[in-house]
């Protein structure tokens, strides 16, 4: 043997079995010690995740009929991943793949579309090669992302015969998935507004839309960013406007997660996790659909009557354009607004889930009246004589009026007239005045409490009680109600005056010489002289609730409320809980209140010098309750007759009421914008809805009205008189809700077979559980 | 060294070599080593000479033949959802092939072997020089011809392994056999010789063959008993050599960038380490017993490029874990081991040269190619041997397992060599 090549064989062989050692003591290392970092770096380097949208939660209304609901809808939909190819062959030579064209053949016999447009919906855009032209290349591709489903085909299901028909569609695909690789049938929510009863209430419920790149920036912080932008990822809606936008954090669940393998290219393989979708709460309100529904029909019937029956008015007789107008119904002891109407409105049901039609949408902005704006929250006007509660409550804070004392009502107050009609009564009490709403009993008030505080050059800590007044019943700021609109009305105190003539007096001024309209160059003359003073002119239209003074119907419903409540002012809520999809009770929404600073007595007067301008004779409400049975409740209302500049007054009659010898449990104020006298066109609105709210079948009165009220014979819209103390028991929301965002894979597995069908029993039309009259057209 | 199936034999000349019938005349030089056995009734015949051959090596290499099928199938079938398994089949024919390759080989003549080296090594060397004329460019490397009909490419670099492996071990044989040593003229002419087919695969970009050749023409130097101070000089010249080449930048940039890759292996690994990255993810996550074949989410997720060929071993970790892979692991080192073995008990010098050549041959390919799926080797185009993807390195392998079994029939069956 040859020592040295043996030598070598054996320094050889070390060498060779030392490598296999180190491989596997490096294998080892990274398999059995260094696992879960690697494991952990295989999930991010292979996954993605697809975002679920969550089943919006529903609005309801206080015994539960929903306001905003999720229809299901039937979508037959692809995963273009799980499909056949389209091309066999080699790429320079494509074959149509024949498993491909088979399947949308059969599919296109179930659905009756033709198979082609299915084939071409459910192929992928391809940007790779086509970039952004790629939707024109093949029209009508899919532009989304991979990971989504794409919808083929929606299935309707609005009739119970096409629901039937649908519901067979569903089952021909699910059951013979093995016919169908890829292709799913998947119940998916859109948002409707169903407008129960035919109550609209469209200003108060928003909508919902596509998520912007507004509203992701706008977002309260960087969770909420990422949510956004993965709901918006996942094709998502969000609340826009109304209770949608104001509890949209309640409504909108949480999304889902599906985590799905992927290749390089980012093409899902398979699901990996699935995080179901948590459905969004409800929201049960304090609107109730029939109330609402009164009210609207109120309101309309106002106008058409103040359009078609002739009034006096400017010592003529005439009708009036009444071009818009608001009521507004408030729970006096909770402060939930029951409801809230507007003229004109719309069918809430124009939005679905993704929007609406821009033509609609453009027709509706610029329809007469416009019908987007909420007159009852947002709408801004002088509320006139019912501003005169205010005006007395807050003379008797001064030391010049009781009341107890009379005063005089002359014919006319320093130039200023009474109404046409109404002479002068002598020395009244409050209550007469209110009762007559006797304009120059305030005027004179408002003239000596201005002289008392100093006239033109006012005292050191001028008392200003009516200003001050206003301001305690909660007008001139926000009524703070849980919707993203709101108004503050205009309440302008001596420092307000100030701050606008030190930002505007200039331009007053230079207005002075240059105006060609002679009365509007007066204003401009006086205003650049004294503007910034507190004048006799501002403290006499402030007490009759003209001049610079505007309240919102909702504002003045508050008021009214705390009159009628005895003194306590609410925070208006609409909301009344939140509910969960179990049906548990996540939170109850109260209204604040507080506690006015005005005495009992005051209150108590007040309440009962209210119900005389309905009650008696000479009462500017009383026409409009004739026939009202007052023995059995008790209505306290003021009329308002607002002058506006350049149109025809504004209506108002604002009111409490409820079962007699029980605290009132409503107010309800109706405004009619250019609707002329609020005792002829207000008042039996008001009256109307009371009619509606106890179920009174509004029997004719001597003014020749006959209210028509069309849910008279169903009872009272408030059984027992009171609005329901409970909440409505809400069914615990359907399996079927998640069923959208189950992966279509795991519909394709036996067992889900059954529970995809359970979804599929929800595309039966929503059982009527509240058989009212039937939809009426809607006035706009 | 009586094999059970040699006793009650009636040939007396073929008894096992402890009985030696002719060792002394074969030390004294006079004769010849006799050729073996007599005409033998078929390959698997009572007579055949495969009897003789090692079967725990044919074991270890259809083991791993039969589990590179499978991990080829793993690792093709993503991406060819049409036909999941034609890669594999492929595979299996070529090792099909191979195999009977090796046997063949196995069966050879060992004198008419020994004298056909220089004939093996010329066309070892057409075929390299035939890929500048009408060879293929894959991955950076001209080391491909393409063959008709679409049956695939053939890398002739692959047989200049076995090519120096057999000339340097015949020259040093002759050497041996004239009972001289061997000097610094035949380690010249060897290094000659092995420069040829060297420098062509240098030409043609070929870095990992070349690396490959170099650790051969070390081994069998050694084994073949070049001097000492030959070696250690090799050695030192290599080492500056490597250094040279880094430093003057003679590198190609993706060389480069697979060097600094490895030094840097957490970095990038959106580009020059995605690779490497990925496998060593495929890998870690595999655990104890792997995900299970054809169930590795990066392997079916195609996130290992050339899974089935350099990056194999990747597969098996993630799908078969350390089991798999320790195993994959063991069964070359059992290659080794009889590879060693056959070195050690050869018959001539020739015989344990070949031995030894495959053996530094299959042990560097395989640390290289494992170590490189590992993260501990630079990223090179080295296929794991019987179980990546691709006929060449099939062929080249079993042909190099051919040898091993021939000198083993040869041990086992013929008359001992003195001449070691």
């Amino acid at each position: 043997m040859n020592d040295r090549s043996r030598l070598r064989l054996v320094i050889l062989a070390a060498i060779v079995f030392s490598l296999p050692i180190t491989l596997i003591g490096r294998l080892w290392y990274m398999q059995a010690l260094a696992g879960d970092k690697y494991k952990a770096a295989l999930d991010n380097s292979i996954t993605r995740e697809v975002q679920t949208v969550a089943p919006r939660g529903m609005i309801v209304d206080d015994v539960g009929r929903p306001l905003a609901r999720n229809d299901s809808a039937l979508v037959i939909t692809a995963l273009s991943t799980e499909l056949p190819k389209a091309n066999i062959g080699t790429d320079k030579n494509p074959q149509p793949n024949p498993k491909r064209v088979d399947e949308f053949e059969r599919l296109s016999k179930i659905v009756g579309v033709p198979a082609d447009q299915l084939d071409a919906r459910a192929t992928l855009c391809d940007y790779a090669k086509y970039h952004a032209d790629a939707p024109k290349k093949n029209p009508g591709c899919w532009t989304g992302s991979p990971l989504q489903p794409i919808p083929l085909v929606t299935i309707d299901n609005s009739t119970p015969d096409a629901a039937q028909r649908a519901t067979d569609i569903a089952l021909q695909v699910l059951e013979q998935q093995e016919e169908f690789p890829g292709i799913t049938a998947q119940v998916q929510d859109l948002r409707t507004y169903p407008a129960p009863l035919g109550a609209s209430a469209a200003q108060l419920l928003g909508h919902v839309g596509k998520i912007t790149a507004d509203d992701i920036k706008n977002a309260k912080d960087d969770a909420e960013q990422t949510a956004l932008k993965d709901a918006a990822g996942a094709g998502g809606v969000i609340g826009q406007d109304g209770l949608e936008a104001e509890y949209n954090q309640y409504l909108e669940g949480t999304m889902g997660t599906r985590t799905v393998r992927v290749d390089p290219a980012g093409n899902p393989i398979e699901t990996v996790k699935d995080v179901a979708p948590v459905p969004g709460a409800q929201l049960v309100t304090s609107i109730d659909a029939r109330v609402q529904a009164i009210a609207e029909q109120a309101l309309a019937d106002a106008v058409n009557r103040a359009r078609t029956v002739p009034q006096r008015l400017f010592g003529q007789t005439m009708t009036v354009p009444a071009d818009a107008g608001a009521a507004v119904v408030v729970d006096v002891r909770t402060g939930h607004v029951i409801a809230a109407a507007n003229y004109p409105t719309y069918d809430p049901g124009v939005w679905d889930g993704t929007g609406i039609d821009p033509k609609t949408y453009d027709a509706l902005l610029h329809a007469p009246g416009k019908p987007l704006f909420s007159q009852a929250i947002q709408g801004q006007y002088a509320p006139g004589s019912t501003f005169k509660v205010i005006s007395t409550a807050g003379a008797v804070t001064t030391p010049y009026y009781s009341l107890s004392g009379t005063y005089d009502c002359p014919s006319k107050y320093l130039g200023y007239q009474n109404f046409e009609g109404e002479s002068g009564w002598g020395s009244i009490s409050f209550a007469q005045a209110l009762k007559i709403s006797c304009d120059t009993f305030f005027y004179k008030i408002a003239d000596t409490l201005w002289r008392a505080d100093g006239s033109m050059n006012p005292v050191a800590h001028p008392r200003d009680a009516l200003i001050n007044e206003a301001t305690i019943w909660g007008l001139g700021k926000d009524t703070g109600i849980d919707l993203p609109i709101d108004a503050t009305g205009s309440i302008v105190s001596r420092q307000d005056k100030i701050d606008a003539w030190n930002k505007n007096h200039e331009l007053w001024c230079a207005q002075a010489s240059t105006e060609p309209n002679p009365t509007f160059r007066q204003y401009d003359e006086e205003n650049c002289q004294d503007g910034a003073k507190y004048r006799q002119g501002d403290a006499l239209n402030f007490a009759v609730g003209q001049g610079t003074v505007t309240v919102s119907p909702l504002q003045l419903a508050l008021a009214y409320a705390a009159l009628g409540n005895g003194g306590t002012l609410f925070t208006p809520r609409i909301g009344k809980a939140i509910v969960a999809p179990d049906g548990k009770v996540l939170k109850t929404i109260d209204a604040p209140s507080r506690k006015l600073d005005v005495s009992a007595d005051v209150i108590g007067y007040l309440q009962n010098a209210l119900h005389s301008v309905v009650s008696e004779p000479h009462g500017t409400g009383y026409a409009a309750f004739l026939g009202f049975p007052l023995d059995q409740y008790t209505i306290g209302g003021k009329t308002g007759t607002a002058e506006v500049q350049g149109k025809i007054d504004t209506a108002w009659f604002a009111s409490f009421g409820g079962p007699k010898d029980q605290p009132a449990q409503y107010a309800v104020v109706v405004m009619v914008s250019q609707g002329g006298q609020g005792g002829v066109t207000a008042a039996p609105a008001v009256r109307q809805i009371y009619d509606g709210l106890f179920g009174l079948d509004g029997s004719p009165s001597s003014s020749g009205y006959n209210p028509h009220d069309m849910f008279a014979a169903a009872g009272p819209a408030m059984p027992n008189g009171a609005p329901p103390a409970t909440l409505p028991n809400l069914m615990p929301k359907p399996v079927a809700s998640a069923a959208p965002s189950s992966p279509p894979a795991a519909v394709t597995s036996g067992s889900a077979v059954p529970q995809a069908l359970g979804a599929l029993g929800v595309l039966a039309p929503p059982p009527d559980r509240y058989s009212g009259p039937p939809g009426r057209t809607w006035a706009s | 060294m009586s094999a059970p199936w040699n006793l009650n034999r009636g040939n007396v000349q073929r008894v096992s070599s402890l009985a030696r019938p002719d060792t002394t005349i074969a030390k004294r030089g006079l004769t010849r080593p006799r050729t073996t056995p007599p005409p033998s009734e078929g390959l698997l015949g009572k007579d055949s000479k495969l009897r003789y051959s090692d079967w725990v090596l044919w074991a270890a290499v259809l083991s791993l033949s039969m589990l590179g099928v499978l991990l080829v199938a793993a690792a093709t079938k993503p991406a060819n959802p049409t036909h999941p398994f034609h890669v594999a089949e492929h595979q299996a024919v070529f090792l099909a092939v191979g195999f009977v390759f090796a046997v063949l080989t196995s069966l050879a003549d060992y004198r008419a072997m020994r004298s056909a080296a220089p004939v093996i090594y010329v066309l070892g060397l057409l075929g390299v020089l035939a890929t500048f004329a009408i060879g293929t460019d894959v991955n950076g490397a001209k080391a491909w011809i393409r063959l008709p009909g679409g049956i695939g490419d053939i890398q002739p670099a692959e047989f200049s392994k076995v090519a120096i492996i057999v000339l340097v071990a015949m020259l040093f044989n002759a050497k041996r056999r004239e009972r001289l040593e061997v000097g610094d003229v035949d380690v010249v002419r060897a290094l000659i010789l092995v420069a040829i087919p060297m420098g062509l695969v240098l030409l043609q970009n070929d870095t990992g063959t070349m690396l490959v050749l170099l650790v051969i023409m070390f081994g069998v130097l050694a084994i073949g008993g070049a001097p000492t101070r030959w070696l250690a000089g090799l050695g030192i010249a290599m080492a500056i050599g490597a250094v040279l080449v880094v430093k003057l930048g003679i590198l190609h940039g993706y060389q480069m960038d697979r060097l600094t890759g490895f030094v840097h292996p957490d970095t990038d690994i959106a580009g020059i380490n995605y690779n490497a990255y990925q496998a060593r993810v495929a890998i870690g996550s595999g655990g104890m017993t792997g995900s299970g074949l054809f169930h590795g989410p990066q392997i079916n997720g195609q996130h290992v490029y050339a899974a089935s060929t350099d990056f194999i071993f990747s597969v098996a970790g993630e799908e078969l874990g350390f089991i798999g892979g320790a195993a994959i692991i063991l069964l070359f080192t059992v290659i080794m081991w009889r590879g060693l073995r056959i070195a050690l008990r050869a018959p001539d010098l020739f015989g344990r040269v070949v031995a030894a050549g495959v053996v530094c041959w299959f042990a560097f390919e395989t640390f290289e190619n494992i170590g490189m799926n590992l993260g501990i080797m630079p990223v090179t185009g080295i296929p794991l041997q019987f179980v990546s993807n691709g006929g060449s390195s099939v062929f080249a392998s079993m042909l190099a397992i051919g040898l091993l079994q021939n000198v083993h029939i040869q041990t086992k069956a013929g008359p001992t060599s003195a001449v070691l």
